[in-house]
Protein backbone atom coordinates (compact mmCIF):
# COMPACT_ATOMS: atom_id res chain seq x y z
CA UNK A 1 0.00 0.00 0.00
CA UNK A 2 1.02 3.63 -0.77
CA UNK A 3 2.53 5.82 2.20
CA UNK A 4 1.70 9.46 2.87
CA UNK A 5 4.23 10.77 0.98
CA UNK A 6 3.37 8.69 -2.50
CA UNK A 7 -0.42 9.91 -2.09
CA UNK A 8 1.48 13.27 -2.05
CA UNK A 9 3.24 13.25 -4.64
CA UNK A 10 0.13 11.46 -6.59
CA UNK A 11 -2.10 14.16 -5.54
CA UNK A 12 0.86 16.82 -6.86
CA UNK A 13 0.77 14.98 -10.05
CA UNK A 14 -3.25 14.87 -10.72
CA UNK A 15 -3.33 18.74 -9.85
CA UNK A 16 -1.08 19.48 -12.25
CA UNK A 17 -2.85 17.11 -15.41
CA UNK A 18 -6.34 17.90 -14.31
CA UNK A 19 -5.27 21.94 -14.25
CA UNK A 20 -2.97 21.61 -17.56
CA UNK A 21 -5.58 19.27 -19.47
CA UNK A 22 -9.01 21.48 -18.14
CA UNK A 23 -10.23 17.45 -17.54
CA UNK A 24 -11.89 18.30 -13.60
CA UNK A 25 -15.14 17.55 -15.45
CA UNK A 26 -14.27 13.79 -16.56
CA UNK A 27 -12.31 13.17 -13.67
CA UNK A 28 -15.23 14.33 -11.13
CA UNK A 29 -17.27 11.51 -13.14
CA UNK A 30 -14.94 9.13 -13.45
CA UNK A 31 -14.88 9.05 -9.00
CA UNK A 32 -17.87 9.38 -8.80
CA UNK A 33 -19.42 6.36 -11.45
CA UNK A 34 -17.03 4.22 -9.38
CA UNK A 35 -18.48 4.71 -5.86
CA UNK A 36 -21.89 5.21 -7.37
CA UNK A 37 -22.25 1.32 -7.92
CA UNK A 38 -22.44 1.06 -3.77
CA UNK A 39 -25.21 -1.44 -2.58
CA UNK A 40 -25.18 -1.42 1.25
CA UNK A 41 -27.01 -4.04 2.03
CA UNK A 42 -24.89 -6.41 -0.37
CA UNK A 43 -22.06 -4.39 0.51
CA UNK A 44 -21.13 -4.58 -3.43
CA UNK A 45 -19.70 -2.09 -5.87
CA UNK A 46 -18.62 0.86 -4.91
CA UNK A 47 -14.96 3.04 -4.86
CA UNK A 48 -12.72 0.01 -5.57
CA UNK A 49 -11.55 1.30 -9.06
CA UNK A 50 -13.74 -1.90 -10.76
CA UNK A 51 -15.07 0.87 -13.04
CA UNK A 52 -11.90 0.03 -14.91
CA UNK A 53 -12.96 -3.50 -16.04
CA UNK A 54 -13.63 -3.40 -20.30
CA UNK A 55 -16.71 -4.99 -18.98
CA UNK A 56 -18.10 -2.09 -16.65
CA UNK A 57 -16.06 0.63 -19.10
CA UNK A 58 -18.55 -0.66 -21.61
CA UNK A 59 -21.65 -0.13 -19.63
CA UNK A 60 -23.94 3.10 -21.47
CA UNK A 61 -23.61 5.36 -18.34
CA UNK A 62 -19.64 4.55 -18.86
CA UNK A 63 -19.70 6.20 -22.20
CA UNK A 64 -16.75 8.09 -22.98
CA UNK A 65 -15.18 7.29 -19.42
CA UNK A 66 -12.08 5.64 -20.74
CA UNK A 67 -10.35 9.20 -21.49
CA UNK A 68 -10.32 9.43 -17.86
CA UNK A 69 -9.18 5.81 -17.64
CA UNK A 70 -6.31 6.31 -19.95
CA UNK A 71 -5.40 10.04 -18.06
CA UNK A 72 -5.58 8.44 -14.68
CA UNK A 73 -2.85 5.35 -15.83
CA UNK A 74 -0.23 8.32 -16.72
CA UNK A 75 0.01 9.12 -12.73
CA UNK A 76 -0.59 5.46 -12.00
CA UNK A 77 2.49 4.71 -13.89
CA UNK A 78 4.68 7.38 -11.69
CA UNK A 79 3.02 5.99 -8.28
CA UNK A 80 2.13 2.06 -8.70
CA UNK A 81 1.33 1.55 -4.58
CA UNK A 82 -1.29 3.90 -5.24
CA UNK A 83 -4.63 1.43 -5.72
CA UNK A 84 -6.81 2.56 -8.70
CA UNK A 85 -9.75 2.70 -6.03
CA UNK A 86 -8.04 5.42 -4.18
CA UNK A 87 -5.99 6.91 -7.03
CA UNK A 88 -9.85 7.60 -8.83
CA UNK A 89 -11.11 9.13 -5.79
CA UNK A 90 -7.95 11.46 -5.34
CA UNK A 91 -8.59 12.50 -9.10
CA UNK A 92 -12.34 13.68 -7.94
CA UNK A 93 -11.10 15.39 -4.97
CA UNK A 94 -8.30 17.50 -6.87
CA UNK A 95 -10.95 18.35 -9.87
CA UNK A 96 -13.05 19.89 -7.00
CA UNK A 97 -9.92 21.54 -5.61
CA UNK A 98 -8.39 22.70 -8.70
CA UNK A 99 -11.63 24.38 -10.13
CA UNK A 100 -12.08 26.75 -6.70
CA UNK A 101 -14.46 23.99 -5.13
CA UNK A 102 -14.19 23.59 -1.25
CA UNK A 103 -11.42 20.95 0.07
CA UNK A 104 -12.19 17.51 0.43
CA UNK A 105 -10.71 15.32 3.35
CA UNK A 106 -9.01 12.14 1.86
CA UNK A 107 -7.75 9.17 3.25
CA UNK A 108 -5.70 6.58 1.70
CA UNK A 109 -6.33 2.89 1.80
CA UNK A 110 -9.08 1.70 -0.77
CA UNK A 111 -8.15 -1.69 -2.07
CA UNK A 112 -8.65 -3.00 -6.03
CA UNK A 113 -11.40 -5.22 -6.97
CA UNK A 114 -11.60 -6.19 -10.58
CA UNK A 115 -15.32 -7.63 -9.80
CA UNK A 116 -18.01 -5.64 -11.48
CA UNK A 117 -21.64 -4.78 -10.65
CA UNK A 118 -24.21 -5.84 -12.92
CA UNK A 119 -25.32 -2.72 -15.27
CA UNK A 120 -28.00 -0.52 -13.98
CA UNK A 121 -26.76 0.97 -10.39
CA UNK A 122 -26.06 4.00 -11.82
CA UNK A 123 -28.82 6.61 -11.81
CA UNK A 124 -30.71 6.86 -15.04
CA UNK A 125 -30.53 10.94 -15.97
CA UNK A 126 -34.55 10.87 -17.92
CA UNK A 127 -36.51 9.38 -14.37
CA UNK A 128 -37.66 11.24 -11.48
CA UNK A 129 -37.69 11.64 -7.51
CA UNK A 130 -38.17 8.16 -7.08
CA UNK A 131 -35.87 6.81 -9.22
CA UNK A 132 -33.02 9.03 -7.70
CA UNK A 133 -34.36 8.24 -4.13
CA UNK A 134 -33.89 4.57 -4.95
CA UNK A 135 -30.73 4.64 -6.48
CA UNK A 136 -28.83 7.00 -3.48
CA UNK A 137 -30.30 5.12 -0.61
CA UNK A 138 -29.32 1.72 -1.87
CA UNK A 139 -25.99 3.61 -1.67
CA UNK A 140 -26.78 4.88 2.13
CA UNK A 141 -27.23 8.29 0.89
CA UNK A 142 -30.17 10.56 1.91
CA UNK A 143 -31.76 13.71 -0.06
CA UNK A 144 -29.35 16.72 1.08
CA UNK A 145 -26.66 14.29 -0.27
CA UNK A 146 -28.85 13.91 -3.47
CA UNK A 147 -28.82 17.43 -3.88
CA UNK A 148 -25.56 18.79 -2.61
CA UNK A 149 -23.96 16.36 -5.25
CA UNK A 150 -26.01 17.11 -7.60
CA UNK A 151 -24.06 20.75 -7.35
CA UNK A 152 -21.24 18.55 -8.96
CA UNK A 153 -22.78 19.35 -12.39
CA UNK A 154 -21.43 23.39 -11.77
CA UNK A 155 -18.70 21.19 -13.78
CA UNK A 156 -18.69 20.27 -17.34
CA UNK A 157 -20.94 19.35 -19.92
CA UNK A 158 -23.37 16.29 -21.47
CA UNK A 159 -21.85 15.40 -24.70
CA UNK A 160 -24.41 13.91 -27.46
CA UNK A 161 -22.06 11.24 -28.67
CA UNK A 162 -21.95 10.10 -24.64
CA UNK A 163 -24.81 10.36 -22.93
CA UNK A 164 -27.17 11.39 -25.52
CA UNK A 165 -27.38 15.03 -23.80
CA UNK A 166 -26.11 18.25 -24.58
CA UNK A 167 -24.01 21.00 -23.03
CA UNK A 168 -23.03 22.20 -19.83
CA UNK A 169 -25.36 23.18 -16.70
CA UNK A 170 -23.37 26.28 -15.95
CA UNK A 171 -22.17 29.32 -17.70
CA UNK A 172 -18.77 28.46 -16.37
CA UNK A 173 -18.11 24.81 -16.67
CA UNK A 174 -14.98 25.00 -15.69
CA UNK A 175 -15.66 26.81 -12.10
CA UNK A 176 -17.38 25.08 -9.00
CA UNK A 177 -19.59 27.01 -7.26
CA UNK A 178 -23.47 27.12 -6.64
CA UNK A 179 -24.40 28.40 -9.67
CA UNK A 180 -25.88 25.56 -10.52
CA UNK A 181 -29.15 25.82 -7.92
CA UNK A 182 -29.64 29.06 -9.37
CA UNK A 183 -29.14 28.39 -13.22
CA UNK A 184 -32.34 25.18 -11.27
CA UNK A 185 -33.95 28.27 -9.67
CA UNK A 186 -33.85 30.89 -12.53
CA UNK A 187 -35.50 27.85 -14.80
CA UNK A 188 -34.40 27.69 -19.18
CA UNK A 189 -31.93 29.47 -20.30
CA UNK A 190 -30.85 29.31 -23.72
CA UNK A 191 -27.95 26.94 -23.84
CA UNK A 192 -27.97 25.75 -20.68
CA UNK A 193 -28.58 21.93 -20.09
CA UNK A 194 -31.07 20.85 -17.56
CA UNK A 195 -31.71 16.85 -17.36
CA UNK A 196 -34.81 15.74 -16.14
CA UNK A 197 -32.94 14.41 -12.83
CA UNK A 198 -31.81 18.17 -12.27
CA UNK A 199 -35.65 19.66 -12.67
CA UNK A 200 -36.92 16.93 -10.18
CA UNK A 201 -34.80 19.05 -7.47
CA UNK A 202 -37.00 21.93 -7.95
CA UNK A 203 -40.06 20.12 -8.42
CA UNK A 204 -39.58 17.81 -5.31
CA UNK A 205 -40.58 19.98 -2.36
CA UNK A 206 -37.91 18.27 -0.31
CA UNK A 207 -35.04 18.14 -2.54
CA UNK A 208 -36.27 21.97 -2.87
CA UNK A 209 -35.42 23.52 0.37
CA UNK A 210 -32.07 22.33 -0.30
CA UNK A 211 -31.89 23.98 -3.58
CA UNK A 212 -32.93 26.75 -2.44
CA UNK A 213 -30.54 26.93 0.45
CA UNK A 214 -27.50 25.89 -2.00
CA UNK A 215 -28.82 28.95 -4.12
CA UNK A 216 -28.76 31.36 -1.65
CA UNK A 217 -25.55 30.19 0.35
CA UNK A 218 -22.33 29.03 -1.49
CA UNK A 219 -20.78 28.09 2.00
CA UNK A 220 -23.21 26.09 3.08
CA UNK A 221 -23.22 24.03 -0.54
CA UNK A 222 -19.30 23.85 0.22
CA UNK A 223 -19.48 22.75 3.12
CA UNK A 224 -22.45 19.99 2.41
CA UNK A 225 -20.93 19.53 -0.87
CA UNK A 226 -17.52 18.20 0.77
CA UNK A 227 -19.19 16.00 3.57
CA UNK A 228 -21.28 14.16 0.68
CA UNK A 229 -18.25 13.34 -1.76
CA UNK A 230 -16.51 12.50 1.41
CA UNK A 231 -19.59 10.05 1.99
CA UNK A 232 -19.84 8.89 -1.54
CA UNK A 233 -15.62 8.17 -1.89
CA UNK A 234 -15.81 6.19 0.89
CA UNK A 235 -18.68 3.54 0.53
CA UNK A 236 -18.07 0.10 1.91
CA UNK A 237 -14.77 1.80 3.14
CA UNK A 238 -13.49 2.50 6.69
CA UNK A 239 -10.44 4.77 6.14
CA UNK A 240 -7.12 3.16 8.51
CA UNK A 241 -6.70 6.15 9.94
CA UNK A 242 -9.82 6.81 11.29
CA UNK A 243 -9.68 3.42 13.08
CA UNK A 244 -6.31 4.79 14.25
CA UNK A 245 -7.36 8.33 15.55
CA UNK A 246 -10.79 5.69 17.33
CA UNK A 247 -8.46 3.69 18.72
CA UNK A 248 -5.78 6.30 20.30
CA UNK A 249 -9.10 8.34 21.78
CA UNK A 250 -10.30 4.79 23.14
CA UNK A 251 -6.82 4.41 24.94
CA UNK A 252 -6.70 7.76 25.93
CA UNK A 253 -10.22 7.16 27.63
CA UNK A 254 -9.24 3.94 29.34
CA UNK A 255 -6.10 5.07 30.74
CA UNK A 256 -7.82 8.25 32.11
CA UNK A 257 -10.51 5.86 33.81
CA UNK A 258 -8.04 3.59 35.23
CA UNK A 259 -6.46 6.65 36.86
CA UNK A 260 -9.41 7.63 38.21
CA UNK A 261 -10.64 4.89 39.74
CA UNK A 262 -6.50 4.07 41.11
CA UNK A 263 -6.96 7.43 43.02
CA UNK A 264 -10.32 6.85 44.51
CA UNK A 265 -8.85 3.68 45.37
CA UNK A 266 -5.67 4.93 47.09
CA UNK A 267 -8.16 7.73 49.06
CA UNK A 268 -10.65 5.21 50.36
CA UNK A 269 -7.30 3.23 52.02
CA UNK A 270 -5.96 6.54 53.18
CA UNK A 271 -9.32 7.06 54.70
CA UNK A 272 -9.65 3.92 56.20
CA UNK A 273 -5.60 4.30 57.67
CA UNK A 274 -7.09 7.31 59.03
CA UNK A 275 -9.83 6.18 61.18
CA UNK A 276 -7.85 3.01 62.96
CA UNK B 1 -0.77 53.63 5.45
CA UNK B 2 -3.38 51.96 7.69
CA UNK B 3 -2.37 48.67 8.94
CA UNK B 4 -3.98 45.45 7.62
CA UNK B 5 -6.48 44.11 10.10
CA UNK B 6 -6.09 40.66 9.42
CA UNK B 7 -9.60 39.42 11.60
CA UNK B 8 -11.73 36.50 10.49
CA UNK B 9 -13.56 38.81 7.71
CA UNK B 10 -10.53 39.15 6.19
CA UNK B 11 -9.05 35.35 6.19
CA UNK B 12 -12.59 34.45 4.84
CA UNK B 13 -11.73 36.93 2.19
CA UNK B 14 -8.41 35.17 1.65
CA UNK B 15 -9.62 31.76 1.19
CA UNK B 16 -12.22 32.63 -1.27
CA UNK B 17 -9.50 34.43 -3.20
CA UNK B 18 -7.33 31.41 -3.05
CA UNK B 19 -10.55 29.52 -4.46
CA UNK B 20 -10.73 32.13 -7.27
CA UNK B 21 -7.00 31.74 -8.19
CA UNK B 22 -7.40 28.10 -8.28
CA UNK B 23 -10.52 28.10 -10.52
CA UNK B 24 -8.76 30.78 -12.50
CA UNK B 25 -5.17 29.78 -13.18
CA UNK B 26 -6.01 26.22 -13.78
CA UNK B 27 -8.95 27.11 -16.56
CA UNK B 28 -6.81 29.53 -18.47
CA UNK B 29 -3.39 27.47 -17.74
CA UNK B 30 -1.93 31.03 -16.76
CA UNK B 31 0.67 29.35 -14.07
CA UNK B 32 3.54 31.05 -15.25
CA UNK B 33 2.44 34.63 -15.98
CA UNK B 34 1.23 34.49 -12.56
CA UNK B 35 4.28 33.40 -10.69
CA UNK B 36 5.96 35.24 -12.74
CA UNK B 37 3.85 38.44 -11.04
CA UNK B 38 4.17 37.36 -7.68
CA UNK B 39 8.24 37.07 -7.58
CA UNK B 40 8.59 40.78 -10.09
CA UNK B 41 6.28 42.47 -7.48
CA UNK B 42 8.27 40.68 -4.46
CA UNK B 43 12.33 41.04 -6.42
CA UNK B 44 12.46 44.72 -6.14
CA UNK B 45 13.28 44.49 -2.62
CA UNK B 46 16.33 45.94 -1.24
CA UNK B 47 17.11 45.29 2.12
CA UNK B 48 19.35 48.25 3.00
CA UNK B 49 16.77 50.80 1.97
CA UNK B 50 13.69 48.63 2.95
CA UNK B 51 12.23 49.82 -0.29
CA UNK B 52 10.56 47.74 -2.80
CA UNK B 53 9.45 44.28 -2.13
CA UNK B 54 5.92 42.48 -2.03
CA UNK B 55 3.47 45.71 -1.40
CA UNK B 56 1.27 45.50 -5.36
CA UNK B 57 3.06 48.66 -5.93
CA UNK B 58 3.16 46.54 -9.61
CA UNK B 59 0.14 47.60 -10.64
CA UNK B 60 1.04 51.38 -11.23
CA UNK B 61 1.75 51.95 -14.78
CA UNK B 62 4.56 53.39 -14.31
CA UNK B 63 6.10 50.19 -13.02
CA UNK B 64 4.51 47.59 -15.07
CA UNK B 65 5.91 49.62 -17.91
CA UNK B 66 9.25 48.79 -16.95
CA UNK B 67 11.15 46.61 -19.76
CA UNK B 68 11.20 43.55 -16.92
CA UNK B 69 7.52 43.34 -16.52
CA UNK B 70 6.36 43.55 -20.31
CA UNK B 71 3.42 41.34 -20.63
CA UNK B 72 2.40 41.40 -16.93
CA UNK B 73 -0.53 43.08 -17.81
CA UNK B 74 -2.24 40.54 -18.39
CA UNK B 75 -1.63 38.60 -14.86
CA UNK B 76 -2.77 42.03 -13.27
CA UNK B 77 -5.72 42.07 -15.36
CA UNK B 78 -6.45 38.27 -14.11
CA UNK B 79 -5.51 39.40 -10.54
CA UNK B 80 -8.16 42.26 -11.05
CA UNK B 81 -11.29 39.34 -11.50
CA UNK B 82 -10.11 37.81 -8.41
CA UNK B 83 -9.85 41.17 -6.45
CA UNK B 84 -13.65 42.66 -7.65
CA UNK B 85 -14.76 39.48 -5.98
CA UNK B 86 -12.58 39.99 -3.44
CA UNK B 87 -12.21 43.37 -2.54
CA UNK B 88 -10.92 43.07 0.90
CA UNK B 89 -7.52 41.61 0.01
CA UNK B 90 -4.86 43.34 -0.16
CA UNK B 91 -2.78 43.77 -3.89
CA UNK B 92 -0.09 42.83 -2.26
CA UNK B 93 -1.34 39.67 -0.64
CA UNK B 94 -3.65 38.68 -3.69
CA UNK B 95 -0.55 38.89 -6.04
CA UNK B 96 1.53 36.94 -3.36
CA UNK B 97 -1.31 34.20 -3.36
CA UNK B 98 -1.94 34.05 -7.09
CA UNK B 99 2.22 33.12 -7.15
CA UNK B 100 1.67 30.18 -4.21
CA UNK B 101 -1.40 28.60 -6.18
CA UNK B 102 0.39 28.92 -9.39
CA UNK B 103 2.65 26.46 -8.16
CA UNK B 104 0.35 24.19 -6.38
CA UNK B 105 -2.05 23.74 -9.42
CA UNK B 106 1.10 22.88 -11.56
CA UNK B 107 1.87 20.00 -9.23
CA UNK B 108 4.39 21.92 -7.15
CA UNK B 109 4.87 21.91 -3.44
CA UNK B 110 2.17 23.97 -0.60
CA UNK B 111 4.32 27.07 -0.02
CA UNK B 112 3.09 28.50 3.34
CA UNK B 113 1.31 31.58 2.67
CA UNK B 114 0.74 34.21 5.48
CA UNK B 115 -1.31 37.23 4.80
CA UNK B 116 -1.34 41.20 5.93
CA UNK B 117 0.88 42.63 3.39
CA UNK B 118 0.22 46.26 3.28
CA UNK B 119 -0.43 47.81 -0.28
CA UNK B 120 2.01 50.45 -1.79
CA UNK B 121 1.62 53.65 -4.51
CA UNK B 122 5.31 53.71 -4.48
CA UNK B 123 7.72 51.85 -6.97
CA UNK B 124 11.09 51.93 -7.02
CA UNK B 125 13.36 52.41 -10.00
CA UNK B 126 13.47 50.31 -12.68
CA UNK B 127 16.55 48.60 -12.83
CA UNK B 128 15.96 46.44 -9.62
CA UNK B 129 14.99 42.81 -11.44
CA UNK B 130 17.92 40.66 -12.65
CA UNK B 131 19.08 41.09 -16.62
CA UNK B 132 18.99 38.09 -18.03
CA UNK B 133 21.71 38.74 -20.17
CA UNK B 134 24.14 38.42 -17.33
CA UNK B 135 26.28 36.50 -15.26
CA UNK B 136 27.31 35.20 -11.85
CA UNK B 137 28.26 38.74 -10.07
CA UNK B 138 24.97 40.27 -10.90
CA UNK B 139 22.95 37.51 -9.98
CA UNK B 140 24.59 37.40 -6.56
CA UNK B 141 24.54 41.19 -6.19
CA UNK B 142 20.58 41.23 -7.21
CA UNK B 143 19.45 38.74 -5.04
CA UNK B 144 21.57 39.27 -1.99
CA UNK B 145 20.50 43.15 -2.25
CA UNK B 146 17.32 41.41 -1.42
CA UNK B 147 18.74 39.62 1.25
CA UNK B 148 18.55 35.78 -0.25
CA UNK B 149 21.26 33.66 -0.26
CA UNK B 150 22.92 31.12 -2.86
CA UNK B 151 20.40 28.49 -2.36
CA UNK B 152 17.78 30.78 -2.79
CA UNK B 153 19.18 31.60 -5.97
CA UNK B 154 19.24 28.61 -7.44
CA UNK B 155 15.99 26.82 -5.52
CA UNK B 156 13.96 30.03 -7.12
CA UNK B 157 15.43 30.08 -10.95
CA UNK B 158 13.81 26.63 -10.97
CA UNK B 159 10.74 28.59 -10.88
CA UNK B 160 11.61 27.91 -14.97
CA UNK B 161 9.82 24.70 -15.14
CA UNK B 162 7.38 26.84 -15.37
CA UNK B 163 6.52 28.79 -18.83
CA UNK B 164 8.15 30.63 -22.08
CA UNK B 165 10.22 33.78 -22.96
CA UNK B 166 8.55 35.20 -25.56
CA UNK B 167 9.73 36.95 -28.03
CA UNK B 168 8.02 40.24 -28.42
CA UNK B 169 8.64 40.22 -24.06
CA UNK B 170 11.84 40.15 -22.88
CA UNK B 171 13.24 39.06 -26.64
CA UNK B 172 14.22 35.22 -25.60
CA UNK B 173 11.64 32.62 -26.70
CA UNK B 174 10.48 28.93 -25.54
CA UNK B 175 10.38 26.94 -22.85
CA UNK B 176 12.91 26.00 -20.62
CA UNK B 177 11.37 22.40 -20.02
CA UNK B 178 9.31 19.98 -22.17
CA UNK B 179 6.53 19.87 -19.74
CA UNK B 180 6.39 24.25 -19.31
CA UNK B 181 3.13 23.72 -17.24
CA UNK B 182 4.32 20.81 -15.09
CA UNK B 183 6.18 21.90 -11.55
CA UNK B 184 9.51 19.40 -11.24
CA UNK B 185 12.75 19.44 -11.44
CA UNK B 186 13.03 19.35 -15.20
CA UNK B 187 14.90 22.45 -14.95
CA UNK B 188 18.14 21.57 -12.87
CA UNK B 189 18.10 18.16 -15.36
CA UNK B 190 18.05 20.11 -18.60
CA UNK B 191 20.66 22.48 -17.23
CA UNK B 192 22.67 19.81 -16.56
CA UNK B 193 22.17 17.48 -19.95
CA UNK B 194 23.21 21.04 -21.57
CA UNK B 195 21.66 22.15 -25.04
CA UNK B 196 18.89 20.48 -26.57
CA UNK B 197 16.66 21.39 -29.52
CA UNK B 198 13.80 23.44 -28.44
CA UNK B 199 14.43 24.17 -25.31
CA UNK B 200 16.12 27.60 -23.63
CA UNK B 201 18.51 28.47 -21.63
CA UNK B 202 19.57 32.29 -20.55
CA UNK B 203 22.61 33.49 -19.50
CA UNK B 204 21.26 33.60 -16.67
CA UNK B 205 20.49 29.93 -16.11
CA UNK B 206 24.20 28.97 -17.79
CA UNK B 207 25.77 30.58 -14.75
CA UNK B 208 24.23 28.43 -12.78
CA UNK B 209 26.99 25.66 -13.97
CA UNK B 210 30.01 28.56 -13.66
CA UNK B 211 29.52 28.98 -10.12
CA UNK B 212 30.49 25.89 -8.05
CA UNK B 213 28.27 27.21 -4.86
CA UNK B 214 25.54 27.54 -7.10
CA UNK B 215 26.44 24.35 -9.21
CA UNK B 216 26.42 21.78 -5.75
CA UNK B 217 22.47 22.88 -5.67
CA UNK B 218 21.63 22.35 -8.97
CA UNK B 219 23.40 18.44 -8.86
CA UNK B 220 21.35 18.19 -5.94
CA UNK B 221 17.75 19.73 -7.09
CA UNK B 222 18.35 17.22 -10.41
CA UNK B 223 18.83 13.87 -8.58
CA UNK B 224 16.67 14.65 -5.52
CA UNK B 225 12.94 16.61 -6.17
CA UNK B 226 11.46 16.06 -2.73
CA UNK B 227 15.35 18.38 -1.71
CA UNK B 228 14.24 21.09 -4.69
CA UNK B 229 10.56 21.36 -3.33
CA UNK B 230 11.42 22.05 -0.22
CA UNK B 231 14.41 24.23 -0.76
CA UNK B 232 12.20 25.55 -3.18
CA UNK B 233 9.45 26.45 -0.97
CA UNK B 234 11.33 28.14 2.08
CA UNK B 235 12.62 30.41 -0.60
CA UNK B 236 9.49 31.30 -2.33
CA UNK B 237 7.73 32.00 0.66
CA UNK B 238 11.13 34.31 1.81
CA UNK B 239 10.62 36.14 -1.48
CA UNK B 240 6.79 36.21 -1.05
CA UNK B 241 7.62 38.02 3.04
CA UNK B 242 10.74 40.14 1.71
CA UNK B 243 9.98 43.27 4.16
CA UNK B 244 6.97 41.97 5.38
CA UNK B 245 6.39 40.72 9.14
CA UNK B 246 3.69 38.27 9.46
CA UNK B 247 1.39 39.38 12.45
CA UNK B 248 1.95 36.83 14.98
CA UNK B 249 2.45 33.51 13.12
CA UNK B 250 -0.60 30.95 14.50
CA UNK B 251 0.49 27.61 15.16
CA UNK B 252 -1.91 25.37 13.40
CA UNK B 253 -1.80 22.35 15.73
CA UNK B 254 -3.50 18.95 14.18
CA UNK B 255 -6.30 16.78 16.13
CA UNK B 256 -3.74 14.05 17.06
CA UNK B 257 -1.05 16.35 18.10
CA UNK B 258 -3.36 17.78 20.38
CA UNK B 259 -5.03 14.49 22.05
CA UNK B 260 -1.07 13.27 22.33
CA UNK B 261 -0.72 16.18 24.13
CA UNK B 262 -3.63 16.16 26.66
CA UNK B 263 -2.64 12.76 26.56
CA UNK B 264 0.56 13.35 28.23
CA UNK B 265 -0.49 15.98 30.41
CA UNK B 266 -3.15 13.69 31.66
CA UNK B 267 -0.67 11.11 32.36
CA UNK B 268 2.22 13.27 34.06
CA UNK B 269 -1.00 15.49 36.59
CA UNK B 270 -2.05 11.50 37.47
CA UNK B 271 1.60 10.13 38.06
CA UNK B 272 2.17 13.01 40.38
CA UNK B 273 -0.79 12.60 42.27
CA UNK B 274 -0.39 8.97 42.62
CA UNK B 275 3.25 9.98 43.64
CA UNK B 276 2.08 11.94 46.08
CA UNK B 277 -0.77 9.56 47.65
CA UNK B 278 1.74 6.93 47.98
CA UNK B 279 4.61 9.09 49.41
CA UNK B 280 1.59 10.21 52.19
CA UNK B 281 0.31 6.62 52.41
CA UNK B 282 3.78 4.84 53.29
CA UNK B 283 4.09 8.03 55.77
CA UNK B 284 1.34 6.90 57.78
CA UNK B 285 2.52 3.34 57.79
CA UNK B 286 5.23 4.07 59.21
Amino acid sequence: MADGKEMERARRDLRALISSKNCAPIMLRLAWHDAGTYDAKTKTGGPNGSIRNQAELNHAANTGLKIAIDLCEEVKAKHPRVSYADLYQLAGVVAVEVTGGPTIDFDGGRKDSMASPEEGRLPDAKQGASHLRNVFNRMGLSDQDIVALSGGHTLGRAHAERSGFQGPWTRDPLKFDNSYFLELLRGDSTGLLKLPTDKVLVEDPQFRKFVTLYAEDEEAFFRDYAASHKRLSELGFSPPSSLRLAMKKTMIAAVVAVTVVFLSYLYEINKTELSK
Amino acid sequence: MAKVIVDSEYLKDVERARRELRSLISGKNCAPIMLRLAWHDAGTYDVNTKTGGPNGSIRNEEEYAHGANSGLKIALEFCEQVKSKCPKITYADLYQLAGVVAVEVTGGPTVSFVPGRKDSKISPKEGRLPDANKGVPHLKEVFYRMGLSDKDIVALSGGHTLGRAHPERSGFDGPWTKEPLKFDNSYFQELLKGETEGLLKLKTDLALLDDPDFRRYVELYAKDEDAFFKDYAESHKKLSELGFTPPGAKTIVKDGTILAQSAFGIAVAAAVVIAGYLYEARKKMK
